[in-house]
């Protein structure tokens, strides 16, 4: 709408104009929107690439593609367990994300926490969402119908070795612990306590 | 596909690694997979690569394609049962040493079992096995171990006010008096009048007393 009243203006003012004005105006401003929009893609996309992920590598998903692409191609069943694993890692990672997200939510209203975490919370969710789909793509390639079976296994799964590792972790949580306290043991295993009387 | 190639190099950025390129060794025979040499020092991959062997162990022994239900192994359930029942015997003995190591090796045969067994039930098994196996540890004064078992407990279950007590009476032992009495009191909270955690909570009040040389 302004464009066109200040060349009727134009038009009104200077009688002879050449017919390469306009054609110049509109590729320079192309050229100029053009030139723009690459070089903020591309910031986007360094910006995405450079963003620090949300959780730690996901070693389940490295392991399942390495052993999915590796040549020979290992045991059917030991690919499967792969994909469990993954599925699993998957599982937890939704429940995490599920878990925060009151908290994210509630401390990014605030202000409490920047852009840049509350962006990195909203890729994990994306991301999280095409693994799910990868993972039931990849299940439908094993046996059509599998879906409905695999799901409550990898809950299962996720849980239990959730369980597995907080048990096996109490040998280092006690060391871990008496060093904290400042507890020593002595060379029979028993315990000198600094803050007790003997 | 797109969104894949952003997450692997994030993952280049954060570990040098790629993920074509992870160092592991599959052996076609044993069908186990092993981390190489060079990595030996990457704990989570070694955790990692140790909960995919136990589940592909799982799944070669499994007869059908894919399990049919998590319902629990009926071979090991009778023998965690009997370890159980003879570790709980021992302690009623007075044999608690006895009991504590018969009551580990029910957690190591629970372990055992395959990863996507009901973890509801599995869970209960664990918690029912570490109850006594912490109270065994308090009858020996091995406060250190009943001070762990009772955090993992509460960890599990916090509902019960029993755990709150063996974490408190193993704390208390080792000198933590203030944790021993936070933890008495958030008992209470469960059970109002429960009597054991009552004179409990009075003789840690007690002890946090003459510590502060009011008594």
């Amino acid at each position: 709408m302004a464009d066109n009243q200040t060349t009727e203006q134009t038009e009104q003012v200077i009688s002879k104009i050449s017919v390469f004005t306009p054609i110049i105006y509109v590729t320079v401003v192309l050229t100029a929107l053009v030139v723009f929009s690459i070089n903020y893609r591309k910031n986007k996309i360094n910006a995405l690439y450079n963003r620090q992920p949300f959780f730690k590598r996901n070693l389940p998903k490295e392991l399942h593609f390495e052993l999915r692409d590796s040549d020979p191609k290992p045991n059917e069943k030991v690919l499967k367990a792969a994909l469990l694993r993954r599925g699993a890692e998957s599982i937890r990672r939704t429940i995490k994300l599920k878990e925060v997200q009151p908290f994210i939510t509630a401390l990014y209203q605030k202000g409490s926490i920047g852009d840049d975490l509350y962006e990195r919370y909203q890729t994990a969710t994306k991301l999280e969402e095409l693994e799910v789909q990868e993972i039931v793509a990849e299940t439908e390639k094993y046996k059509a119908g599998w879906i409905p079976k695999f799901v409550p296994l990898l809950q299962e799964i996720c849980f239990n070795e959730a369980l597995r590792r907080r048990y096996s972790a109490i040998e280092d949580r006690k060391l871990d612990l008496l060093d904290q306290w400042e507890i020593k043991i002595s060379k029979d295993g028993i315990l000198e306590f600094p803050n007790k009387e003997k | 596909m797109n969104i894949n190639n952003i997450n692997i190099k994030n993952n280049n950025n954060n570990t040098t690694q790629s993920i074509m390129s992870l160092p592991i060794t599959y052996d076609p025979i044993t069908k186990i997979i092993s981390i190489n040499e060079s990595a030996q020092n990457d704990q989570e991959l070694k955790e990692e690569i140790d909960q995919l062997n136990r589940l592909s162990k799982d799944f070669i022994n499994l007869n059908s394609e894919i399990p049919e239900s998590p319902e629990p192994s009926k071979t090991l359930t009778p023998l965690i049962k009997k370890l159980v029942t003879s570790g709980i015997d021992a302690q009623k003995r007075g044999k608690h040493h006895d009991a504590i190591k018969q009551f580990s090796l029910a957690i190591d045969m629970a372990s055992r079992r395959s990863r996507w067994e009901a973890f509801a039930i599995q869970l209960q098994e664990l918690n029912l096995i570490l109850m006594a196996r912490c109270d065994s540890y308090i009858m020996t004064k091995n406060w250190i171990d009943a001070y762990n078992d009772a955090d993992m407990l509460l960890g599990t279950q916090v509902n019960t006010p029993e755990n709150f007590l063996r974490r408190a009476t193993a704390a208390s032992n080792m000198g933590r008096l203030t944790q021993a009495k936070y933890d008495l009191e958030r008992g209470l909270c469960f059970v109002e009048d429960d009597e054991r955690i009552k004179t409990q909570l009075g003789v840690v009040n007690r002890l946090i007393a003459v510590e502060n040389g009011d008594l």
